[in-house]
């Protein structure tokens, strides 16, 4: 029950993986944005990443300051094992799904 | 470039720690990205985007109800808007009734206020206008009166508290420059005048001392728009010359256009040209005992007015002391300059106040009534969703929505009201009040429109919220026949009381005027005034030096004229009844001595042509009037009227009395020869005065009013304007009118304030009829099952009437009493408007208690109807 990923999750779970080692709040934001083509709050791109860190499915480390950030530092993440696993599983879950559903999804 | 920090701020309250730092790095990084890509603008509207949503989307994962977000109370405040316009919509008939409701009173409530705030509460428009007075010896009455240049100079130097002192005097040159001779109105003042009350010329310089003298005083100031209509705004015009009265006098400057001439407007006529008074000290215009000029003063800054009052009536004990003949001993009056400008509006304006909070209260019971019933009404619908799991707060809160969009609507409908209102009010008030015509888009009105609808609303949405969300679940639901809470309905019966007596209160102030106004139109004003035009001419200047000159012009002009079609009579005199014209001068009958000139009557003199009486329609009552024979070489006549009669010569026959007037030294002995009908002078509602006449072929006036009797006189304005340039091309032609509308104007005040009264009369009476209805419906409503059993027990018609008539008469009747309280005191706030008419008068109360009745009658008959028809079986059949 506690590895089962939302929808939002894994996007965000993608967005880790994909942008490794450098994914931060706001590039993970701004990948979702491009890619998924769905509007996000910072906001929500930090609590939800909060909560998967809190789940131990993601792994966080502080970064440098930089002066464009208002001599904030960048919160550096990547997937530990266990949200490496969680996001293949729902991954696969959705391909096996997806696999015998897909011809009736095809768009009118 | 930084980050909105509002924004930021909004964010750092929300997040701590760690998620602060990385989140408020990641956006400050971005909005970076952003205002180099996209522009700063952009990149804001971004940052705060982010902000708002971010702080929402934070609460709700954390399902904190202490951290209750911006974004989630919004989206709930939509949820419950659309919920409350659904249910508004859902009875349209509740929705209109009170949003119209609202609306008129808001709307009438904002638009007197708005107009008694520009007149009572707007200070002066001057820089000192706060320390201003006005200041004058009283008249007999005790009203301000004027002062003598000599008195002036002696309080200007001996009252300490007077900082700056200004004496001055209405003016009315006439502009002969060759693109047409023009009367202007106008104020000779003190070179001081402008400094007095803080305020420069636009153009050129203000007046100096040296300005100031006997043959120095040919200067001129002139007003913007004086300036931009006859010399198109040139501003080579100072130091040029130009020519009054043909003569040429230097322009010094040009006032801004934002200077408002209100004093002159007030004392004088509202003035587009100033020039130095020019008197000194033991000139020939100076005196003391002479009342000819108005003084205003300036006190020292942080001196109070009662320490000027009290120096200045010192200083005139003084000077009583030291000039005992000259004066007498009476205390001079000093009053606030605003306050002085203010008066003419300040009463009427305090009772239609006073009468606008009656109607919003009304409109506001109306309402409250409403939402009372409504929520009688939908007690059930309440009850069931308590019982479904709402809270108590989430009713209310919806409930509150209701009455917010209410208000919104009614705002908005107030608006509409109140701008409606004012150009009504600008249009038809008596005096000219500043800007009033512009008020409509003032800031202040819609804030008041809104501020004043949003609390009525609340005030009376949070008592029936209140009562319909504590609700017992258990006896509502079990109690399926529950009828409409009795306690709501007795608020509403005690609010309808109160409906009534503030109905009675207006419609008796309405009444009350109406009935002095009615009054007034049958006064005999002593002329008649149908047909008859009336028009000033002036001829000024050296060409009309000789009298046998103006004498000549006016022969000339009155034979041009009464060849013209329809012309019964036509006549020119120096002044004329309710022209505005004080021409009062003591009266001395031969063999007759008075201690100081202050004891001789003052009688107003009216210089006419022999055609005059004819013209104005006023009635010869003994001897006879003037003819073509008394020429300026036959014996010297006067003509006296009735009053004048009675009261200078009571007992005696006045007609071959001589009389004397003028200056003490070289007065004019005239004989009386006849005794004419009196006239009203001032105006209708003024005691009637005395008046003696004289001819102008004797002593001829240089202004001039003509008269002309004529079938159709209101077609005559152009040929007369025609016939009068062609004899003299620099006598201007002013103030045209008929007699008919300067009657008019004298009752302008109280007509203005009769139908305002009227009007507001006539909307509380609709509202509270509205009102009224209302409550006998709910009553019937509420008491159906009652009356049905009775019907089925045999009641009849007759009884079920009786019974619900006796609860309308108690309501009714509690009002009328407190109504007929408070009538009273309307009656003497409005006294002095009041003409003939007691400010306890029993047929006006008597009236206005019968409409109210007829009112409360009428709403019954509905209701009443209804409760006739109720069919016994129908309602104690089982739902």
């Amino acid at each position: 029950m506690a590895d089962w990923l939302g929808e939002f999750e894994q996007l965000v779970l993608f967005a880790v993986l994909h942008l490794s080692p450098e994914a931060y709040g706001m590039t993970i934001r701004q990948e979702i944005e491009q890619r998924a083509g769905r509007a996000v709050s910072a906001g929500a791109v930090y609590t939800t990443l909060d909560r998967l860190e809190k789940r131990g499915l993601l792994r966080s480390s502080w970064g440098a300051a930089t002066a464009e950030r208002g001599g904030k530092r960048k919160r550096y993440y990547a997937l530990a094992p266990s949200g490496h696993e969680a996001l293949a599983r729902a991954w696969d879950a959705v391909r096996s799904m997806a696999r015998v559903a897909a011809p009736k999804l095809e768009r009118p | 470039m930084t980050p909105p920090r509002l924004a930021r701020w909004l964010l750092e309250r929300r997040f701590s720690g760690a998620a602060a730092e990385s989140i408020l790095g990641d956006l400050a990084e971005e909005f970076a990205q952003r205002a180099a890509r996209d522009g700063a603008s952009s990149a804001t509207r971004w940052y705060w985007r982010q902000a708002l949503t971010s702080i929402g989307a934070r609460s709700r994962n954390e399902h904190s109800a202490t951290r209750a977000s911006l974004a989630a109370l919004a989206s709930d405040f939509t949820t419950d808007l659309r919920a409350a316009a659904r249910s508004l919509l859902h009875s349209p008939g509740f929705a209109v009734a009170a949003i119209l409701t609202l609306s008129l009173g808001v709307g009438t409530a904002t638009a007197i206020g708005t107009a008694a705030s520009r007149t009572l509460l707007r200070p002066l428009p001057y820089p000192f206008g706060a320390q201003l007075v006005v200041a004058g010896h009283a008249d007999d009455d005790g009203k301000m009166g004027n002062v003598g240049f000599e008195t002036a100079l002696d309080w200007r130097n001996r009252v300490t508290s007077f900082d700056q002192v200004s004496v001055m005097n209405g003016w009315n040159p006439t502009l002969t420059e060759s693109s047409g001779a023009e009367r202007l109105d106008g104020m000779k003042v003190n070179w001081n005048f402008f400094r007095m009350l803080g305020v420069q010329p636009a153009l050129g310089r203000d007046f100096e001392a040296s300005d100031d003298l006997p043959d120095k005083w040919r200067i001129v100031m002139l007003s913007d728009a004086l300036w931009r209509r006859r010399f198109n705004a040139d501003p080579t015009i100072v130091g040029r010359t130009i020519q009054f009265n043909g003569r040429p006098y230097a322009v010094a400057g040009v006032m801004p256009a934002s200077f408002e001439p209100l004093i002159s407007q007030h004392f004088f006529e509202r003035a587009d040209v100033w020039a130095p008074l020019g008197y000194v000290s033991g000139g020939d215009s100076s005196c003391r005992s002479c009342r000819h000029l108005k003084l205003i003063a300036r006190m020292k800054a942080g001196v109070t007015f009662e320490t000027a009052r009290a120096e200045l009536l010192s200083v005139q004990q003084q000077l009583l002391r030291e000039h005992p003949t000259e004066y007498v001993d009476r205390a001079p009056v000093i009053v606030p300059l605003s306050d002085a400008i203010a008066s003419d509006l300040r009463r009427p304006l305090q009772v239609l106040l006073g009468a606008v909070i009656f109607v919003l209260l009304v409109a506001c019971a109306n309402v409250a009534g409403l939402l009372m019933s409504r929520a009688s009404d939908r007690e059930r619908e309440m009850v069931l969703r308590t019982a479904l799991g709402a809270s108590r707060a989430r009713l209310m809160r919806q409930l509150l929505t209701e009455a917010l969009l209410l208000a919104a609507a009614s705002a908005v409908g107030g608006l509409m009201v109140a701008r409606a209102t004012l150009s009504a009010l600008a249009a038809r008030a008596p005096v000219n009040v500043p800007r009033l015509d512009q008020a409509a888009n003032d800031p202040w009105l819609m804030a008041m429109s809104v501020g004043i609808s949003l609390a009525a609303l609340l005030l009376f949405a949070v008592v029936p919220a209140f009562s319909a969300t504590r609700t017992n679940l258990e006896s509502s639901l079990r109690d399926t026949r529950h009828s409409p809470g009795r306690q709501a309905l007795r608020l509403r019966e005690w609010l309808m009381s109160a409906e009534v007596a503030a109905a009675l209160l207006i419609v008796a102030g309405g009444g009350l005027m109406y009935r002095t106004v009615d009054r007034l139109l049958h006064v005999n004003p002593g002329f008649t005034a149908e047909n008859v035009l009336t028009a000033g001419v002036s001829l000024v200047g050296a060409r009309w030096a000789e009298d046998r000159d103006v004498y000549t012009f006016q022969q000339d002009v009155l034979q041009k004229v009464s060849a013209m079609p329809g012309v019964e009579s036509v006549a020119f005199a120096g002044q004329i009844p309710l022209g505005g014209n004080y021409d009062r001068w003591g009266f001395r009958p031969a063999g007759r001595t008075y201690a100081s000139s202050d004891d001789a009557p003052s009688v107003e003199r009216y210089g006419v042509t022999p055609g005059y009486f004819a013209a104005m329609g006023i009635p010869l009552i003994r001897g006879r009037l003037f003819t073509d024979q008394d020429t300026a070489s036959s014996q010297q006549v006067m003509l006296i009227s009735d009053t004048t009669a009675a009261t200078v010569f009571p007992g005696e026959d006045p007609i071959g009395r001589l009389v004397r007037f003028g200056s003490e030294r070289h007065p004019r002995e005239l004989t009386i020869v006849g005794i004419v009908g009196s006239v009203r002078h001032y105006d209708l509602g003024a005691k009637p005065t005395t008046q003696f006449y004289v001819a102008q072929a004797q002593i001829t006036d240089s202004f001039l009013m003509l008269v002309v009797r004529a079938r159709h006189a209101e077609q005559l304005v152009t040929p007369i304007r025609q016939a009068i340039a062609a004899r003299a091309n620099d006598a201007p032609v002013y103030d045209v009118a008929m007699l008919s509308q300067r009657l008019d104007k004298s009752v302008a005040t109280r007509s203005f304030l009769m139908i305002l009264l009227g009007a507001l009369a006539s909307i509380t009476l609709l509202l509270a009829g509205v009102g009224l209805y209302g409550v006998v419906s709910q009553t019937v409503a509420a008491r159906r099952r009652e009356l049905g059993i009775r019907v089925a027990l045999g009641a009849s018609s007759a009884g079920v009437v009786a019974l619900l008539a006796q609860r309308g008469l108690a309501i009714f009747g509690a009002g009328a009493v407190v109504g007929l309280v408070g009538s009273a005191a309307v009656g003497y706030a409005i006294q002095s408007q009041l003409y003939e008419v007691k400010p306890v008068d029993l047929v006006t109360l008597g009236t206005s208690v019968a409409v109210l009745a007829c009112v409360t009658v009428v709403a019954h008959f509905g209701p009443l109807r209804r409760a006739l028809e109720t069919e016994p079986t129908e309602v104690l059949r089982p739902d």
